[in-house]
């Protein structure tokens, strides 16, 4: 019922409204019998321009300074399981996001995170030969809404760094990533836009909840859910042979076996 | 032709009869005066045979259609009256411009002659007009259509008498240039009584009578004499109107259905009636008159 | 005495052209009330905001469907506004019977369907681009999905339609106004109790299910057809209702 009220109020006050609104307006004998002729025309001409212009302004996402891209897969690797289940990162080369190379000579090192943001998916795998080099690569999969890419390459940077025997993971303070995007009337997007009925519905709260998210067989990858897909990072270390990651009970620190 | 033909009609409003049990033939080039007073059923009548309002009961027929509904009655019909909203977003000059797009027979010469004429600017707004210019302009807007059947409700609402004067003149002009039938409806017959052929009298809704105005001229003589003797003689005669001069000094009218000399022989003084007056005495609600609430 | 002959087909006509030019205005009107929806919808209308790493997400959807309805607004009221007395008596200055008063008034408003479904997209456009050159432009990423051209016209019609029942719609709203007043005050009623019985219907609301039915149809044709064939029984229902009305009563 408290659905209603908003639409009533809309069919009875607002009507009511605009009808004195315009019988006020037409009361005023601003308008010559000329300027009530050319009201019409003009506006017309107006919006004929306006609508010429849109083709030379970069409305499209992917054509303006903001940046942002569409994202078109349907599904992206969930980082937590992809690892140990694939016993590989080679899928993962599209949501690198950064990568360091640290030298080290120790044989035991801990891992520590600082500032604001916590990683707790931290991979590691052991090189064949013991080069004294710790890989350190970043990965994110995009936080996307209505397809939309809303994160890939607005990542504010993380550093690594090794002081002493550990490993500090320093990540960046959040930032605010506030995006506009238009969308056309709804008529248009009636006919235009896919899941139209089920986002009505769900407008409604009327949509038979199906289960679209974790895909029972395949749980290394995010489905889109709600028209998003949420974000996964992970940590992912190649050490050398001879060395050993120092567990802690503050991260979740697994180790991959490659085939 | 009959333009004009009803048989039984009646139209009722919140159970009064407004037009009671009305039957009429009028035929066609015939100029006819609809006479009542107030509220006797002509506006009512008036618009039924224009197609604006629908009968109760019984019969109309116009051009041998019913007039409601029928775009033929309509394309060869016009009521002009008080009441004609013109649309407030058009001027004078473009209403008169639907005007001739709408009715084949439109004169506009003869409308721009007249619309000149009585001075009205083409960019005025027919809302605007005072009652006297837009009864003028409703009225040039009737006669320009010339259409066969062409009816003037209290037409001169408002305008100052030498426009009235005008006006009646105009149309009588134009009726004898271009023959058509015309029915004015007025409660002053005497504004009207002289380019009027036919005289068509309604009182409570229903016809009194319908008869040329030269018949109407000798329906009726007064007689004035002695009250002892002219009540006597009056024994069986139809009196329209009785008026006490003094004691013994009586005026009567009556129908004149007997041979004047009758009267004279009695040493009655006998005079015309004009037919304004005859419809009053006919419509009048009691015997007497206005006189006799005073007594 | 000269009498005429005309056809219903060129008086329908006449008065179509004769009503373009007399009632005018109310495309002054449309022009007003969408120029408001304009400084309406410069606010979101869906704000979402999320949480990715190192990034604090928000996307503000704008768009301008308030254009579109205070556009379906406009038809209503204008509709029964070409109702009233004054525009229906209006036609009976001309030549006309109820029948061809009925079918200009559809045509007329069948015209203004189709103006009104045209501009509101346009306005849509002149929206956008107010939007484009006031908002910071390291904020604005354009349009979230990808509209074709073909989409753009489909969206035309579609509005159109949509304006066209809400025209006659309001004209059959009108037309029981004209039968009798006491509906000024019955039909709201009506609305209200519809919209509360129906929420309290098992399952789906009706007015849900009608606002579905309309909204929730994704087939251009299909959706054709049902706007199409709504319009036409509603015009019909007010040609019945309206076919013995008398006027300058």
């Amino acid at each position: 019922m408290i659905n209603a009220i908003p639409v009533l109020i809309m069919i009875l006050i607002v009507p009511l409204l605009i009808y004195f609104t315009i019988k006020w307006l037409s009361s005023f004998n601003i308008f010559t019998l000329t300027v009530k002729r050319w009201v019409f025309p003009v506006y017309t001409v107006i919006l004929i321009v306006a609508f010429g212009l849109s083709f030379f302004l970069p409305l499209d996402v992917g054509s303006n300074e903001s940046g942002i891209q569409r994202f078109d897969k349907e599904k992206v690797p969930n980082l937590y399981i992809i690892p140990q289940a694939l016993g590989s990162v080679d899928l993962l080369k599209d949501y690198k996001v950064q990568e360091w190379v640290i030298p080290y000579d120790g044989d035991v090192f801990g891992i520590d995170t600082q500032g604001e943001e916590y990683i707790n998916n931290i991979g590691y795998e052991r090189k064949a030969e013991a080069d004294g080099q710790i890989e350190a690569t970043f990965y994110v999969t995009p936080y996307v809404i209505d397809n939309l890419d809303m994160t890939t390459d607005f990542m504010p940077e993380m550093q690594v760094t090794m002081q002493d025997d550990t490993l500090v993971v320093k990540t960046p303070t959040p930032i605010r990533h506030n995006i506009s995007v238009l969308q056309k009337e709804f008529p248009i997007r009636q006919f235009a836009a896919d899941g139209w009925l089920e986002g009505l519905k769900e407008e409604q709260s009327f949509r038979v909840v199906d289960e679209v998210s974790s895909d029972e067989a395949q749980p290394q990858w995010i489905n889109v859910d709600n028209d998003r897909i949420f974000s996964t990072e992970l940590l992912y270390l190649k050490i050398p042979a001879n060395m050993e990651v120092k567990l802690d009970g503050e991260h979740h620190i697994f180790q991959v076996f490659p085939d | 032709m009959n333009v004009i033909e009803t048989t039984g009609l009646t139209k009722t409003y919140r159970r009064m009869n407004a037009v009671d049990d009305f039957t009429v033939t009028i035929n066609d080039n015939t100029i006819t005066g609809v006479i009542g007073r107030n509220g006797a059923g002509k506006t009512t009548l008036l618009k039924m045979l224009a197609g604006l309002i629908k009968e109760t009961s019984g019969d109309v027929r116009v051009f041998h259609e019913h007039p409601f509904n029928s775009l033929y009655a309509s394309a060869n019909s016009i009521l002009i009256d008080d009441q004609m909203l013109f649309p407030e977003a058009l001027t004078l000059s473009e209403l008169l411009a639907q005007g001739a797009r709408f009715y084949p027979g439109w004169d506009e010469a003869f409308a721009q002659q007249l619309f000149d004429y009585f001075s009205f600017e083409p960019k005025q707004i027919h809302e605007h007009l005072s009652k006297g210019k837009k009864s003028t302009f409703n009225m040039i807007f009737g006669l320009a259509t010339r259409c066969a059947l062409t009816i003037f409700d209290e037409p001169t609402t408002g305008m100052d008498a030498a426009v009235r004067k005008d006006m009646y003149r105009v149309l009588l002009k134009d009726y004898l240039a271009h023959p058509r039938t015309i029915l004015i409806s007025s409660h002053h017959l005497e504004e009207v009584e002289h380019i009027l052929e036919n005289i068509l009298l309604i009182d409570d809704g229903t016809l009194h009578l319908h008869k040329s105005v030269e018949e109407l001229k000798e329906y009726a003589v007064r007689l004035t004499g002695p009250t002892a003797l002219l009540g006597q003689w009056l024994y069986n005669k139809d009196v329209l109107h009785k008026k006490q001069h003094s004691s013994d000094m009586m005026e009567v009218v009556v129908k004149r259905d007997f041979p004047l000399e009758q009267a004279e022989r009695m040493g009655f003084h006998v005079t015309p009636v004009a037919p304004s007056d005859v419809c009053i005495y006919l419509t009048a609600k009691s015997e007497g008159g206005i006189d006799d609430v005073f007594k | 005495m000269s009498l005429n002959k005309v056809t219903t087909r060129q008086i329908v006509m006449k008065q179509y052209q004769y009503k373009l030019k007399a009632y005018y205005q109310v495309f002054n009107s449309m022009v007003i009330l969408q120029v408001i929806a304009l400084l309406f919808s410069t606010g979101g209308i869906m704000f979402r905001g999320g949480r990715g790493f190192g990034l604090d997400i928000s996307l503000n959807t704008y768009t301008a469907d308030m254009i579109i309805i205070f556009t379906f607004l406009w038809a209503f009221i204008n509709a029964i506004t070409i109702t009233t007395k004054a525009y229906r008596e209006d036609d009976f200055i001309f030549v006309t019977n109820r029948q061809t008063q009925h079918l200009s008034n559809m045509l007329f408003l069948i015209t203004a369907s189709v103006i009104g479904g045209v501009t509101a997209v346009l306005v849509g456009y002149l929206n956008d681009i107010i939007f484009f050159f006031t908002t910071d432009p390291k904020t604005f990423a354009g349009y979230s999905e990808l509209i074709t051209p073909f989409d753009v016209l489909t969206g035309v019609v579609a509005t159109s339609l949509y304006v066209l029942m809400f025209c006659a719609a309001g004209y059959l709203v009108g037309v029981i106004i004209q039968l009798n007043r006491i509906f000024t005050v019955i039909i709201p009623v009506l609305i209200i109790g519809f919209l509360i019985v129906g929420g309290q219907t098992e399952g789906i609301p009706v007015n849900v299910r009608i606002y579905l039915f309309y909204v929730g149809e994704t087939d251009v044709l299909l959706f054709m057809l049902k706007s199409l064939v709504t319009s036409a029984l509603i015009f019909a229902g007010s040609f019945f209702l309206l076919r013995n009305k008398e006027v300058r009563v």
